[in-house]
């Protein structure tokens, strides 16, 4: 097996664990594309579902101490851990972090956690909350599954992801109507003009 | 399965939920619609696989909550995982596409390798469906079974792919590639052609997976990857490949070797990036523009403008990012003149911590010495809400700071001492306590407030391990001069205090006291009589120690200090000449302790050593040039004896290839007035012999002329002979710079034919710097400085350099000086930066340069350079080497 540059932009997991205590939800770590010694923490080494579930454990103390004010699921906070750059969201009962190492793009880190957050939205019907998450699982990770795939990014644009994780169609579909068939035009597969929907969304929609 | 197995499993659930231990995280946990999943009975459940009519839902739900089990670390044996998969080939009957995205997903999370082949039908089978996304599936799916067996069947459809109208499918295939290319890097080296093709792709991401994936197609062939780089600085890329294309480029730049041309064009393309719209490109710029030391600050301005106007954006991720770039920047030294802490200040208050603790030590590094007051009382205020681990992160930057600024000790002691004040871990503390030792080590002026502010800590100390280490510095310090005395008092506090270990520790620092200070000589011992009653054994013992040891007689030779020895041994050094003209005494006692009291602290062990290391150095280096043999050889030598004594030879180095037919090496001999060329040439060739090899030798300086040659009358085959080149330089000069272009020539003997051939080697130099051996053999420069009484020669010149940085490199590099006092580390308070030099010309004369450099605007780099040395004349051509 060799290994790939260092240079591409890629994300190193993405972890789900309960607020209540830290434990897992759900996990997906890519750690194939990444240097062998950025796999060890001080927890030990991440390829070991032990030391990961520790590693995610202490991460989400961290989280906890860094962004204490973390209260609305559309807000990001950043902050790094060991050799990581970690972007954190905290919805109901459910902390949701997505890892790059430190030289990552935190915008792209960012992107990918909003891409995440509201594709979960839409299939939660805006309620993001650990009931919800677990009830729809089997969405959940095919979710992750679209948004990036051994680490490298498919796409950020939740109309693209929630299309082809419903199957529905290869292109992005007009989330606001997701009742309908998607329409297979590109108008909305910029990421800009999907972020602006969901803005409005926010402002204009439910609370 | 049997009711034990069962029992068993459970057993091992509730093990697993350990982290629960309330029972309200217990109700959380049981209202959840995966508790308690059991691995047997999922899958047992899924024996439906089997079932003739499947039921799409039900099957779907059966595989991610085998998912769900897979990633919270449940493991199958290998009748569980066989039974299972040949279940999943059996779903690939049902056309319902949510059942078939989960089949998918499973595939790639269930890794069993005994049992892979099975599916690649299935996929190979949707790859080529009509059903685009059954496409886009398979195509990434593909990778996590393929081996190197199955490759070559499926290279045209993945090619296909690549070229696929469809976005989707192409990036499908793209990133298919790119996993693959971790098996066999050989194969998809083939698609070059497909995958460039795709770089100019419209649609967003599909330009993206194409640029990564050729790069690591040719990473081998850097040159006409940089050549694609150059290419795409011309487009206009969708934001994720343009980050993309800034991060190659990073990496090109920051590789050892890049032509000057593509530098320039990739600079100003960064510098380009930074006005774009979106964020995820300008910060990749900003980045990659803080590691370019080629760049001036002028040049970095525009940058650090559109930074910090990011520090006041309401966005956390833009806010910790620009702190980062900040910070990354102003790691160099030279760079922080460009960041004002006013912008920065604010942010200390930020709530995210991550970003607070950023910001601060972004100012402990920039602040200038007038704010360092006003900083410390403004974080102090904050350090109370901050975490442990941030608060020793702040006392580090405060250590560095009382590295930087030493004459600032006073803001600084204060600070420390409110650390102790303000509620913190003991490891936080213990930090504080560090620092002061270090102040008391390094900043003398400081010493005695920073000892009684370690002893006054100790009145209020709660944590034992803590006093205890307070007061084993207090003890060394008390056995050396100039300990306040005040301390006493304080120590004696604890022997009615605390507990027997501190008693001990207090009493030792009273006994060092009556030992070294005779003032206090009665007061010590009332104190120390009355801890000879104390009830610890221990204690007791120390005390009558110490009284003992001040009863018995003064001895004339007490035993000196390590210390002392030290300042002995910086005396002898320093004086020796002195003290071998003069007829006193040669031991002035009185003389050396004033000496040692007025360097106390600045004498340190180490510098004795580095320069035992640096002349056993020289000695090696002597050994393996044979420079003892070349210097009695050419003594003796009837051709060269009016050269005089050989000063010093260089090593020998390569002029040709290790597979030319003739290897040549040479090594440069330097006398008074003349160098010999010492060229090695070794005859490879197994059946030809040289004859009469000569050299013939083009010199690009006046001052320096061809004198004799010593040529090789033959060489046979596999052997070596010497060539010697005697040159003359202008005897009004000591140092000489030139190119020397050497063509061998020589008559070919070769199976009883002869013919004239010649062979030309690599230039090579002959440098200032081969001149100088870089050494420093005195203690203190500006002593040495001082005590040259030769004139000192000086000259200006304005210099090409971009900045202080390349410029001390540069300069370094060109007379192949020593640095000394660590003046090649920037300060940034000073306007120009004093490098100082020393060197010995030709093994025999002592040189010292100073260099001042300084930037200023319109002219670039200022250099004053000062030079004095033992010969006049070498001064003036040391300081006219730079014309």
């Amino acid at each position: 097996m060799s290994q790939l540059s260092t240079s591409l932009s890629k994300i190193f997991g993405i972890i789900f664990v309960r607020s209540q205590d830290g434990t897992r939800l759900y996990s997906k770590y890519y750690p194939q594309l990444f240097a062998k010694n950025l796999l060890r923490v001080p927890e030990g080494v991440l390829t070991n579902i032990d030391v990961q579930k520790q590693f995610e454990h202490n991460i989400w103390e961290k989280g906890k101490r860094v962004g204490a004010r973390l209260t609305k699921g559309s807000e990001t906070e950043i902050f790094q851990y060991c050799q990581f750059n970690i972007v954190m969201k905290a919805f109901n009962e459910v902390h949701l972090f997505v890892l790059g190492d430190f030289e990552e793009n935190e915008i792209i880190l960012s992107q990918v956690i909003n891409g995440i957050y509201e594709s979960l939205n839409h299939i939660t019907k805006e309620h993001i909350n650990k009931k919800t998450l677990l009830e729809n699982f089997d969405q959940v990770i095919i979710i992750i599954d679209e948004i990036c795939d051994q680490g490298i990014i498919i796409t950020i644009d939740p109309a693209i992801i929630i299309a082809r994780a419903t199957m529905r169609d290869t292109e992005a579909i007009n989330l606001d109507k997701h009742e309908t068939t998607g329409s297979s035009g590109g108008a909305f597969s910029s990421v800009f003009a999907s972020a602006k929907r969901t803005f409005a969304q926010q402002f204009m929609g439910s609370s | 399965m049997s009711t034990l197995q069962y029992v068993k499993e459970i057993i091992s659930k509730q093990i697993s939920t350990y982290q629960n231990p309330s029972g309200e995280d217990k109700k959380a946990l049981e209202s959840e619609p995966y508790h308690n999943l059991q691995k047997s009975s999922v899958l047992l459940e899924s024996r439906c696989f089997n079932d003739p009519q499947l039921q799409d839902k039900k099957c779907r739900q059966i595989l991610s909550k085998l998912i769900y089990l897979i990633n919270q670390g449940e493991k199958f044996n290998d009748q569980e995982s066989l039974s299972l998969f040949f279940g999943i080939t059996k779903l690939f009957s049902s056309n319902n596409v949510d059942l078939r995205r989960m089949i998918y997903l499973m595939i790639k999370e269930f890794k069993d390798e005994n049992s892979m082949y099975v599916v690649i039908s299935c996929l190979a089978k949707d790859i080529t469906s009509k059903n685009d996304l059954f496409r886009i599936n398979a195509l990434r799916t593909l990778p996590y079974v393929l081996d190197q067996s199955n490759l070559v069947q499926l290279d045209r459809y993945l090619k296909n792919a690549i070229l696929e109208k469809s976005q989707p499918i192409s990036s499908a295939a793209l990133i298919a590639g790119l996993q693959i290319f971790r098996i066999s890097s050989d194969f998809i080296r083939k698609w070059t052609n497909e995958v460039a093709d795709r770089l100019n792709s419209k649609y967003p991401q599909n330009s993206f997976h194409a640029l990564i994936l050729l790069h690591e197609i040719k990473s081998n062939d850097k040159v006409t990857f940089t050549k694609i780089l150059t290419g795409l600085t011309k487009e206009t890329l969708v934001p994720i490949a343009n980050m993309q294309v800034i991060r190659f480029i990073r990496e090109i730049l920051n590789s050892d070797e890049l032509d000057q041309q593509y530098e320039k064009v990739f600079t100003e393309y960064l510098l380009r990036q930074i006005h774009k719209s979106q964020e995820i490109v300008i910060f990749e710029a900003c980045k990659a523009l803080c590691d370019l030391k080629c760049l001036s600050n002028k040049d970095l301005q525009p940058m650090v403008q559109v930074v910090t106007l990011f520090l006041s954006s309401n966005n956390v991720i833009n806010k910790f990012v620009a702190l980062k770039i900040l910070n990354r920047l102003i790691s160099n030294p030279i760079r922080r003149s460009l960041i004002s802490s006013s912008q920065i200040e604010p942010l200390i208050q930020d709530s995210n911590k991550s970003l607070s603790s950023l910001a601060v030590s972004i100012l402990l590094k920039v602040c200038q010495e007038t704010n360092i007051e006003r900083l410390l009382n403004q974080i102090f205020e904050y350090l109370n809400d901050m975490s442990d681990e941030f608060k020793i992160d702040v006392l580090r930057s405060v250590k560095a700071l009382a590295k930087n600024s030493p004459n600032k000790w006073k803001p600084i002691i204060h600070f420390l001492q409110q650390t102790f004040k303000c509620e913190a871990s003991q490891e936080f503390k213990k930090y504080s306590i560090e620092i002061f030792e270090f102040i008391i080590h390094e900043i003398p002026e400081a010493r005695e407030t920073a000892i009684l502010a370690l002893a006054d800590y100790i009145e209020d100390c709660q944590h034992s391990a803590l006093q205890l280490s307070v007061l084993s510095i207090l003890n060394r310090e008390a056995s050396k001069k100039q300990c306040p005395t005040r301390v006493i008092r304080i120590v004696n506090n604890r022997l009615h205090l605390e507990d027997a270990e501190i008693r001990a520790a207090a009493v030792g620092v009273l006994g060092k006291f009556l030992l070294h200070y005779p003032n206090e000589k009665v007061n010590l011992l009332e104190l120390l009589s009355a801890s000879a009653q104390d009830p610890d054994e221990e204690v007791r013992n120390r005390s009558k120690f110490y009284v003992n040891e001040s009863a018995a007689p003064k001895e004339e030779n007490t035993p000196l200090s390590i210390e002392e020895l030290d300042a002995i041994e910086a005396y002898l050094q320093q004086n020796i000449q002195e003290i071998q003209q003069s007829n006193e005494e040669i031991l002035q006692l009185e003389k050396i302790m004033a000496y040692a009291e007025q360097n106390k602290g600045k004498i340190k062990k180490t510098e004795v050593l580095q320069e035992l290391v640096e002349e056993e150095l020289i000695q090696t280096h002597e050994a393996e040039s044979g420079f003892e043999t070349y210097k009695k050889l050419f003594k003796e030598s009837t051709i060269f004896c009016d050269y005089g004594v050989l000063r010093k030879s260089s090593k020998a180095f390569n002029l040709t290839d290790s597979k030319c037919e003739y290897l040549v090496t040479v090594v440069k001999h330097f006398f008074d007035n003349h160098i010999i060329l010492e060229y090695k040439v070794k005859n490879t060739l197994d059946n030809v012999t040289l004859n009469d090899v000569s050299l013939e030798l083009t010199i690009k300086n006046q001052n320096l002329q061809f004198e004799r040659i010593v040529p090789a009358k033959q060489i046979q085959p596999q052997c070596v002979s010497n060539i010697l080149v005697g040159l003359q330089f202008n005897p009004n000069l000591r140092l000489v710079q030139s190119n020397i272009q050497s063509i061998l020539t020589f008559t070919v003997n070769e199976n009883g034919t002869s013919y004239q051939d010649e062979y030309q080697t690599e230039d090579f130099m002959i440098t200032y710097s081969d001149f100088f051996l870089p050494i420093q053999w005195f203690k203190k420069f500006q002593n040495e400085w001082e005590s040259l009484k030769q004139q000192e020669m000086s000259a200006t010149y304005q210099l090409d350099y971009k900045n202080t940085d390349i410029a001390i490199k540069e300069l370094v590099k060109h007379f192949g000086f020593q640095v000394c006092d660590n003046s090649d580390q920037i300060q940034i308070q000073n306007k120009f930066h004093t490098l100082l030099l020393s060197g010995k010309y030709l093994d025999n004369k002592n040189a010292l340069v100073i260099c001042q450099i300084g930037f200023q605007q319109n002219i670039g780099c200022v250099l004053k350079i000062k030079s004095k040395s033992e010969d006049d004349n070498l001064s003036t051509n040391i300081v006219e080497t730079l014309v």
